[in-house]
């Protein structure tokens, strides 16, 4: 059901926009524009009212200029993999695809950067990258359809962003176009050193409010040669949330950390044969790497003597390229493998103190039995103390899904009381911008609006994003914005029938 | 402003708020010059601007010290030497490796590159900016506001961290920051590579940086007219007595009268702008290279400031050349934005967040001062 306040586009629409990228590439077929009307996140569905997919920054611009001119809201979508529904568009308007902007434009390898579009899959960069010891770090689990100006947008991290860093943190210049269809670089040369403000750092994870992304030079990293994949079984969650504590407090610093409970070991083994211990209550899947074959066997044997003294019933490594990918690929896909037992979760993205992880998980481990729901799923980044639980309903099953909203409520507050944050790497965008007043005060949401008033001040780009308001044109304080959204109940019209399968 | 140039200089021994500071400097008139103590005497060179002059030597306490998570959350005004003091009871550190007598907020304000800049174990970049959870901040407006957190991971809003850091408070004074802490590497020590030349000692470096072993500092230097490269790793042999010393001298404080600028370029290019500094560098000036963050630091041991003008100038054409750039650090004016929409950006985000431009400071002047209405 599309919202009220649906932006209205002039008649001539695609006419124009015709102009600037060719018929082909306008696209308003409802058949067509139903891809289009959410990412991955499923809470809110609703349709833009057309689609443009540009080939370079001169049409992105062309198109934002048109925008601007004519007062019509844009959301830049990448693979329309992302989990907050960051590129819903809530106020109708355009969406501007970037998929056709997926080249690797410049590659320098001597100096550890890459220049992309947005459109590149995060996946293919690395596969245009193999054999050159080089890598491009962040790796969040959809890195095989998530493009990078997405995981720019988000600032996606991934599985080994415990040693390696987040998005933010191989960003080096970006080229944006701004919401009134300027253009800029935020740095002039790609370089982490700067000159005035840092724009690239805070562009990056903007989630498309500031402009829209359109390439960037990124930085690459050596691959380690030489690699360790081990796992540890444990009895209880507890047992393995005092290891992850042990492990980082060492002085180790793990590739990844991974933690999966007793539910999703016994989805993935279902599902993949893969053989994790199946008599344990929680098992961490660990990699280590380093430059030599001495100074991994080192750290290796230090990080099996902490398992052990922790509890690890069990330890497990893979011996070969071929175990540990598929070790990778088996945590990757446990998601999908829940679809054996239930049709539909909502996942969340807290991050939590890594000292508070027995303890939260206790009390998540307490919410099924609070909302009368099925035992909450954990897999998650424990190295950094990234949760993500999954909160299982039917499709469809309305009490259900209220249960899980009200649970999924109960659960971010508890990560906020543990001194955490509303999101990792899945950004904020519709799915918990009612949240953000929980983590900020009034005065630290207004620097935010202040900052986004200097960029998109009439509120074009992305709007109804990140603020609890959703408040878009020309406020500079929160609340009381004729965009305002009602959070995401059983009783908003906008959340779909369908829930949040994901 | 009114017409008494003579600086206000308060010295709050609280971080909130500062109300007799902002009442003080709004009744009169007066522009509000942040500064730490450990750069005081740079600011009131600036004679020009009646200002209060706010310094946080007082605010150097810590609030909250969880170790078992690595981190730690400090009034600004706490030099690395102290901060480094704290967290040695728990084997930690904050390795960015910057000046000891640096205050953490001079440090963030200036975004200040420390010797494990570009070195790339554990994180990419090791900038002061990707070592911070969490920031407080006073804005312009007096208000004490706060970004970030204290988790590892957080996407929660904008990265204001990152905005904050490297613009010497003319957005807000940093006040309070969250700092992300690692473990200290054990047996940690440095060593001193005496090499005949600049380029023997480039040479020497980029061995040691394609070698794979970690490294937290490697600098080309000169240590008593000899050219050579510094080195802190877990090597035990041969240590340098006193490498902390040494290092310490490496770092530089931001503000040090000494410091010139600051040149970044791709790695590629180093060895090419080495060669033109072996041939133009005037007597009186000091290079000190960070090859693996592409970094050239400029100082001078006794030539007057404006003596260096006509080099600096040439330097900043060269860099260019070379695909980078300069950042002057003596001669702020000299910096430059040529893109007119990243400058008025600039301008537009400080009239937003202080449209009085109360928070003024040389470092940022050239570019945030001008404010766009």
């Amino acid at each position: 059901m599309p919202p009220a306040s649906h932006a209205t586009l002039p008649s001539n629409w695609k006419q124009a926009l015709s102009h600037i990228v060719g018929k082909r590439y306008v696209l308003n077929n409802p058949e067509e524009l139903a891809t289009y009307e959410c990412d991955a996140c499923v809470l809110v569905k609703t349709p833009p009212q057309g689609v443009v997919l540009p080939k370079t920054t001169a049409e992105v611009a062309a198109i934002v200029r048109w925008c601007h001119q004519h007062t019509v809201p844009f959301i830049a979508r990448g693979a329309g993999t992302g989990l907050s529904g960051g590129a819903v568009p809530i106020d109708g308007g355009l969406i501007i695809g970037l998929n056709r902007m997926n080249q690797l434009e410049e590659l320098d390898l001597p100096n550890r950067k890459a220049l992309v579009g947005a459109g590149l899959v995060n996946g293919q960069l690395n596969q245009q990258l193999a054999g050159s010891g080089l890598f491009f770090a962040p790796d969040p689990s959809s890195q095989s359809a998530s493009t990078i100006g997405g995981n720019i947008a988000e600032n996606a991290g991934g599985i080994h962003c415990l040693k390696y860093g987040v998005t933010t943190d191989h960003t080096l210049s970006l080229e944006v176009v701004l919401p009134n269809g300027d253009v800029i670089w935020t740095s002039p040369t790609p370089h982490p050193w700067h000159v005035g403000l840092n724009l690239t750092g805070l562009l990056t994870g903007s989630e498309g409010t500031l402009g829209i992304v359109t390439r960037g030079w990124v930085n690459l990293t050596q691959q380690p040669t030489c690699v360790w994949v081990g796992l540890a079984a444990f009895s209880s969650a507890q047992a393995a949330a005092d290891a992850v504590h042990a492990i980082m407090k060492s002085g180790l610093t793990p590739a990844a950390l991974e933690f999966m409970d007793a539910f999703t070991v016994k989805c993935v083994n279902e599902a993949f044969n893969i053989g994790f211990p199946s008599d344990c209550d929680a098992v961490l899947l660990m990699e280590l790497d380093a430059s030599s074959e001495d100074s991994l066997h080192h750290q290796q044997r230090h990080a099996e003597a902490i398992l052990t003294a922790a509890g690890a019933a069990q330890l497990q490594q893979a011996t070969t390229e071929d175990e540990r990918h598929q070790l990778w690929q088996a945590r990757k896909k446990s998601v999908p493998s829940y679809g054996q037992y239930y049709p539909a979760f909502y996942v969340h993205d807290c991050v939590i103190p890594r000292s508070q992880l027995a303890t939260v998980l206790e009390q998540i481990k307490s919410l099924s039995q609070q909302f009368d729901i099925p035992p909450v799923a954990n897999v998650f980044h424990a190295g950094d103390g990234n949760l993500h639980p999954h909160l299982f309903f039917t499709p469809g099953n309305q009490t259900e899904i209220e249960k899980v909203l009200h649970a999924g409520h109960a659960l971010m507050q508890i990560c906020l009381d543990a001194g955490g944050s509303l999101s990792g790497e899945h950004g904020i965008g519709l799915e918990k911008n009612q949240f953000m007043d929980k983590q900020f005060n009034p005065q630290d949401l207004a620097v935010m609006a202040a900052i986004r008033q200097v960029f998109n001040p009439l509120g074009l780009a992305n709007p109804g994003k990140i603020f609890p308001s959703g408040g878009g044109c020309g406020e500079t304080r929160i609340g009381g914005s004729q965009h305002a959204k009602p959070p995401m109940t059983i009783d908003n019209p906008l959340f779909t029938q369908g829930g949040a399968w994901i | 402003m009114t017409s008494d140039n003579t600086p206000l200089h308060t010295s709050p021994a609280t971080h909130t708020p500062y109300p007799d500071v902002w009442l003080t400097s709004t009744d009169t008139q007066r522009l509000i010059t942040p500064q730490t103590a450990d750069e005081l005497s740079g600011l009131l060179q600036r004679p020009d601007i009646p200002s209060a002059a706010i310094s946080l030597s007082k605010l150097n306490q810590w609030f909250n010290y969880w170790h078992t998570d690595h981190t730690i959350e400090v009034a600004a005004g706490m030099t690395i030497g102290q901060l480094q003091a704290i967290t040695r009871e728990h084997d930690q550190w904050w390795p960015t490796l910057a000046h000891p007598d640096a205050t953490i907020a001079t440090i963030l304000a200036h975004d200040w590159p420390g010797l494990s800049a570009g070195l790339t174990p554990p994180l990419a970049k090791r900038y002061p900016r990707d070592l911070v959870l969490g920031l407080g901040v006073l804005t312009a407006h007096g208000q004490q506001t706060h970004c970030g957190g204290r988790v590892m991971k957080n996407v929660a809003g904008y990265d204001l961290a990152k905005l904050y850091c490297g613009s010497a408070h003319t957005l807000g004074i940093i006040t309070q920051a969250t700092l992300r802490l690692e473990t200290t590497p054990q047996h940690l020590t440095g060593h001193w590579h005496p090499q005949p030349t600049l380029k023997a000692a480039l040479a020497t470096a980029s061995q040691l940086l394609s070698s794979g072993q970690p490294l937290w500092a490697c600098e080309v230097t000169q240590l008593e007219g000899d050219w050579g490269v510094f080195t802190i790793d877990e090597h035990s042999e041969h240590p340098l007595a006193d490498w902390q010393a040494l290092a310490a001298s490496l770092t530089h404080h931001p503000t040090a009268p000494n410091l010139l600028a600051m040149v970044a370029l791709p790695l590629t290019m180093v060895t090419d702008l080495i060669n033109w500094l072996a041939s133009n560098t005037p007597e009186a000036i000091n290079i000190q290279l960070r090859p693996a963050g592409g970094l050239v630091l400029i100082t001078h041991h006794g030539c007057h400031q404006q003596q260096s003008l006509p080099f600096l100038q040439q330097l900043g054409t060269v860099a260019k050349q070379h695909q980078g750039f300069i950042k002057h650090i003596a001669h702020p004016e000299l910096n430059t934005l040529e893109d007119a929409t990243v400058l008025a950006l600039h301008r537009q985000l400080k009239h937003q967040l202080d449209p009085e431009c109360r928070l003024v400071h040389p470092a940022m002047d050239w570019c945030t001062r001008h404010a766009v209405p």
